[in-house]
């Protein structure tokens, strides 16, 4: 797990190894073995290829210009047109298999990471925005693709160029390759040097940038604030400032960069110039051929792309290897625990029962819940009444296992929920929430949530059941209807409505409600009144209950406050209570909900 | 803050002296480099030549010499040109910002957020490119045509058109590519965004996916837009992968047919091997600049295409000019006459024929159902909505004729949703205010509003972080901290548009009583609420319907008289 939560994200520093983020990947690349082998196959194609070129040029004038004979040097066309058309073809091959290759380890990853986050526990979606897992799943599994392919193959593959290129000049002459090259350790070491600044500066400019859309998104989407509150010029000036210190950086990032060219046309400069000085020595000291020199020093010229190409790409892996990192953070967290001991109820009935249930958030928390012990048997609809904070939530939680709760303190038709599996258990517990989430798609799919068991018929006959028919049809609507993102073009009542038709068309033995506490007209609000009878009937329900009417229809109503049960009974038990309920409800009359 | 003319003239004018020098150096260079294999050759042809040693150290020294200078003057250009068009895309960013800021609320409802946003960043840069590399790579490719060609004329007539016969095939050939992979790289973002907006929502409703154990279906969902995403990106990666071997192709072709062609005349004599290596040189050469051509003139376009995105924007002109000249000092009296108000998509007025005044002191109610024109109605009133000419008037003044800052300096409102900034809480409360305020009045204005103890819970209380790397407040803290955040700023008239929407019933009788309290007749309220008993006591309500005033009164004259305001007595448990 991550230590840091609130630090800012570009600020971390990867310190993942390239071994560990082999051993990390090489899972999903040997789920693909062929492509693999087609990259090594074209890479050295290309490799050999590419090397024969320069030797065909140097041949041609050794035997073909020297020598006056035409006919050799015809034929040497003729093949270097070969071998040409032999190194394009492994070209495209290496660039397209390679690309293929990286895209379906991509779509592994994903699956993986999707998969995994679906299985961790609710607590981490509560603390982790969602704007960041959104992240982790695009950019982050992006960059970790890229990381990969351009990163840690393409280093290897120009590796494997380097080193044919070194093989080829030591075969023509192993004295002029070490004469030519002795200077290479310094340009790398000094190009080395000024990647990293170069990174660094990139990184400082990114981070500025960042910086700068986050005042600008503020800024816009507190348009109004901004104006009514007078700050729009002291505003713009903090932009202003922002905007001079991203252009600073970009400027240091340009002159780095601008480094980085010249330091390999001295590179070069200093290796031909020597391939020529020394060359000229040795062809008249021990007869080096011609042709054998201008092949050496076409050589020399091909040995600059590669190492400039290792070199970006070097940096590119460092800025991604943080995305990697975060990516892999989300892999170490752990999934929800299911114990060893799973067992099913021989019979769902929906009965329920707490024994002493005592919990707390974490072990420094104060408690929420208190000792509770209750009896709910199968059918029977209970209000959970109580102030903000009086634990009723959480104890709804614990009922979903989305919290774990301390061992045999649950009992669903008589057994602990420890000992059910999460899919059976939360197949059994149906759940409407205040804000219930609708993705995009269909008012069908919604309903059931694309699980294929659920027929078309099955969900009409849900949505004349809670009313939600009559309300499309009236609207010139039907089950195919699109549903925006968020639900935008539904009202809160419609979204309600949905939610209750997921129940009907999942039929749970039991039934948490979360009553909506939102205003909304008074015509929705009877049709969800009498939706909210519809689900709960045959039920087990539990209601976390505003309204006076829906508490009233309960059997059971269980008066929480700060996590203990201060009352239960049914309402006219409690009103005569004249204890905390009837407080509650009394205050409720003036504004219609408690 | 519109740019006069085109806009790469207009840059290239202001910052004339790096661009000039940039423009310089890169002339420089492309001509040094165009010698240099010329040096090679010499070289070469001394060694074959038998040339004593001293001479072709002499050449070896030379080439190093040269190419050093082209190393300085690389840098040189890189850096000139760089300064040209960073400050270019800061302008043009500032520019944005500046012209934004000065829009009306309206705008920003017509215009999504996202999308201006991307002006800023990706819209700047593209532009950024297009008057910096786009145009570079222009120049760049142009010049070395016109200084490699005639050294390959000079060097060899015969062998440079042979050899080039196929090389304008390749800007043809680049530019087709670019435009393949434009479109194919456009559905693959298509498909990018759907992918996303899936994962977006998968990870938003997983309390709904868990809940009914739908985690299996979800998944295989999210593999189909996976695959179809993976299917695209092969798709452009067919086309990418074409973009070496059509390059290679040029010098490929360039240097076969150089060998046919070169060998009769180096046999016989005419021409020496060095020349034939210096002309194998040129070819690769020839490559670049017609790759450029392909390059530049897509890039060009499509930064003008951001260009011209952008010059949308600015040249929309806002709703809200703040041209008046009065300046107001204290609040005395705000009066509506005669005023109607549509909205310009709409087909009905949002306010019609409105009439009445508020006098310093007084508390104002402001009921209506859903939609009656509540808010638009506070809007107009502090100028974020553009009123008609004769309709609002601030202590006998116009309201176009006052100054917004004096404007609004005395009038502070509190927007219906709470919008904090991720800044400390202090500072957030702060906002208001041109100078500081002490801690003692922080944290009166947090009890007036009923809020202290919350933000003593917090980690670092008043000088706790909001926003997303910082603590998260429910709806009704966010809601109490704007209104202590109106209140601070000690403007006379306060406006809270349903400000306590989100707390419990309790907290807001606790709020109100300590608004009573503090601010009584000290400040002038217009208070719009849902819940009567946070207007009942008002010296006036406006009951609104359907954009027009049903009824002015107190409660009990309304009760009367006004059957909209009787309803929802009724439903709220008031006794007729």
């Amino acid at each position: 797990m991550s230590g840091t939560p609130f630090m800012s994200e570009d600020q971390v520093k990867a310190n993942i190894t390239l071994r560990e983020l082999f051993l990390r990947l090489w899972p999903y690349c040997r789920k693909h073995l062929k492509l693999c082998l087609a990259v090594i196959l074209s890479v050295a194609g290309l490799a050999i290829t590419s090397r024969i070129l320069p030797y065909l040029i140097g041949y041609a004038i050794d035997h073909g210009v020297q020598e006056k004979n035409l006919q050799i040097l015809k034929s040497v066309a003729w093949i270097y047109l070969a071998v040409q058309i032999l190194q394009t073809l492994f070209q495209f091959s290496y660039n397209y298999i390679f690309q293929l290759f990286g895209n379906r380890v991509l779509f592994y990853v994903r699956e993986d990471l999707v998969r995994h986050i679906q299985s961790l526990p609710i607590q981490y979606f509560n603390k982790t925005p969602v704007g960041r897992i959104v992240t982790r799943l695009t950019n982050d599994v992006a960059n970790l693709a890229e990381l990969f392919t351009e990163g840690v193959i393409t280093i290897l593959v120009e590796f494997v160029m380097l080193s044919s290129i070194l093989v080829a000049m030591s075969l023509i002459s192993w004295k002029l390759t070490l004469a030519s090259m002795g200077l290479a350790p310094f340009f790398i070491w000094a190009s080395l040097k000024i990647n990293r600044r170069l990174r660094e500066v990139l990184r400082e400019a990114k981070k500025k940038l960042s910086t700068l859309n986050s005042f600008v998104a503020e800024n816009l989407n507190g348009i109004k604030v901004i104006q009514l509150y007078n700050r729009v010029s002291r505003n713009r000036n903090h932009f202003f400032a922002l905007s001079d210190q991203y252009k600073n950086l970009t400027l240091g990032s340009i002159r780095a960069y601008a480094l980085m060219q010249p330091v390999m046309n001295l590179f070069s400069a200093v290796t031909i110039s020597s391939a020529l000085y020394f060359g000229g020595y040795f062809h008249q000291e021990s007869g080096l051929a011609i042709g054998a020199l201008v092949t050496f020093i076409l050589h020399v010229q091909d040995f600059i792309p590669p190492l400039r190409e290792i070199l970006d790409k070097y940096q590119q892996f460092q800025n991604s290897l943080t995305s990697g990192e975060r990516v892999f953070h989300v892999f170490d967290e752990t999934p929800e625990i299911q114990k060893e001991t799973i067992t099913r109820p021989s019979q769902w009935n929906g009965e329920i029962e707490i024994r002493s249930l005592s919990f707390q958030y974490a072990s420094h928390l104060p408690p929420v819940l208190k000792d509770i012990n209750l009896k709910i048997a199968a059918g029977q609809s209970v209000a959970l009444v109580g102030r903000t904070g009086s634990g009723k939530s959480t104890f709804i939680s614990l009922l979903q296992r989305f919290y774990e709760p301390p061992e045999n303190s649950i009992w669903i038709d008589g057994l602990p929920i420890e000992r059910i599996p999460f899919s059976l258990l939360r197949k059994h517990i149906g759940v409407v929430q205040q804000d219930n989430f609708v993705f995009r798609g269909t008012i069908a799919s919604n309903i059931t949530l694309n699980s294929e068991g659920i027929s078309l018929e099955k969900v009409e006959k849900a949505c004349r059941q809670v009313g939600y028919w009559d309300l499309l049809q009236q609207s010139g609507r039907n089950l195919h209807s699109p549903v925006e993102e968020r639900g935008a073009n539904l009202s809160v009542g419609e979204r309600q409505l949905i939610a209750f038709a997921r129940i009907l068309a999942f039929e749970p033995d039991i039934l948490i409600l979360d009553e909506a506490t939102a205003n909304i007209d008074s015509q929705s609000e009877k049709i969800i009144q009498q939706a909210t009878a519809e689900v709960s009937k045959g039920r087990t329900s539990l209601i976390i209950a505003h309204r006076l009417s829906t508490i009233q229809n309960c059997d059971l109503i269980v008066v929480l406050d700060q996590g203990e049960i201060k009352e239960f009974g049914n309402h006219s038990e409690l009103m005569a209570r004249h204890g905390m309920y009837h407080q509650l409800a009394s205050a409720g009359v003036k504004s219609t909900e408690i | 803050m519109l740019i006069k003319g085109h806009p790469l003239w207009f840059y290239i004018k202001k910052h004339k002296a790096h661009f000039l020098l940039g423009m310089f150096f890169l002339l420089l260079t492309n001509l040094v480099d165009g010698l240099y294999p010329l040096v090679i050759k010499r070289g070469i042809d001394q060694i074959v030549a038998g040339q004593p040693f001293s001479e072709i150290a002499q050449t070896a020294v030379l080439f190093f010499l040269t190419m050093s200078f082209l190393a300085a003057t690389r840098y040189c250009w890189r850096v000139f040109f760089g300064r040209y068009h960073t400050q270019a895309a800061e302008d043009l960013r500032n520019r944005i910002f500046q012209h934004l800021t000065t829009m009306g609320p309206q705008f920003f409802k017509k215009n999504q957020i996202g999308e201006l946003m991307s002006l800023i960043t990706n819209d700047v840069q593209s532009f950024r490119q297009a008057i910096g590399s786009g145009v570079l790579v222009l120049v760049d490719g142009v010049t070395i045509i016109f200084i490699v060609l005639p050294l390959m004329f000079w060097l060899q007539p015969d062998w440079t058109l042979k050899t080039l016969v196929f090389l304008p095939l390749v800007p043809f050939l680049i530019w087709k590519l670019t435009q393949l992979i434009f479109s194919r790289f456009k559905t693959q973002q298509d498909k990018l965004a759907e992918l996303s907006g899936f994962s977006q929502e998968t990870v938003a409703g997983i309390r709904v996916i868990k809940s009914f154990a739908q985690e299996e279906n979800q998944l295989k969902a999210y593999n189909r837009l996976s695959l179809v995403f993976e299917k695209m990106c092969n798709r452009v990666a067919s086309v990418d992968a074409l973009f070496g071997p059509v390059m290679q192709f040029g010098i490929a072709s360039g240097t076969v047919i150089l060998l046919f062609v070169a060998a009769d005349d180096i046999v016989s004599g005419v021409a020496s091997i060095g020349t034939f290596v210096a002309f194998q040189r040129y070819i690769h050469k020839m490559v670049w600049p017609m790759t450029a051509l392909g390059f530049g003139v897509s890039q060009f376009q499509k930064g003008m295409a951001s260009y011209s995105r952008i010059k949308d924007v600015l040249i929309q002109e806002t709703d809200i000019p703040d041209n008046g000249q009065i300046e107001i000092k204290n609040f005395e009296s705000l009066e509506v006459r005669n005023l109607n108000f549509q909205f310009p998509e709409s087909q009905t007025p949002a306010l019609k024929n409105i009439q009445f005044e508020i006098k310093a002191g007084q508390k104002v109610g402001l009921v209506g159902p859903v939609g009656s024109g509540k808010t638009t109605l506070l809007h107009l009133l502090t100028r974020l909505y553009p009123a008609p000419r004769g309709t609002i008037w601030v202590n006998g003044h116009e309201i176009q004729d006052i100054t917004q800052r004096s404007l609004r300096l005395q009038m502070a409102m509190v927007p219906q949703e709470p919008f904090l900034f991720s800044d400390s809480i202090s500072e957030n409360m702060m906002l208001g205010l041109e100078g500081e305020a002490t801690a003692e009045d922080v944290i009166h204005w947090a009890q007036v509003v009923d809020i202290k103890n919350e933000i003593d819970d917090l980690p670092h209380q008043f000088q706790s972080e909001l926003g997303e790397r910082g603590v998260n407040l429910s709806g009704g803290q966010k809601q109490r901290l704007t209104i202590a955040r109106g209140l601070m700023t000690r403007a006379p008239l306060i406006l809270l548009d349903d400000s306590l929407s989100a707390v419990d019933h309790k907290t807001e009788k606790t709020i109100q009583a300590q608004l009573n309290q503090q601010v009584g007749t000290k400040k002038t309220q217009v208070i719009v609420s849902h819940r009567l008993s946070a207007v009942e006591n008002a010296d006036q309500i406006l009951v609104l319907n359907q954009g027009e005033i049903e009824a002015i009164g107190t409660h009990t004259e309304l009760i009367q008289k006004s059957p909209t305001y009787r309803r929802m007595a009724e439903i709220q448990g008031y006794r007729a």
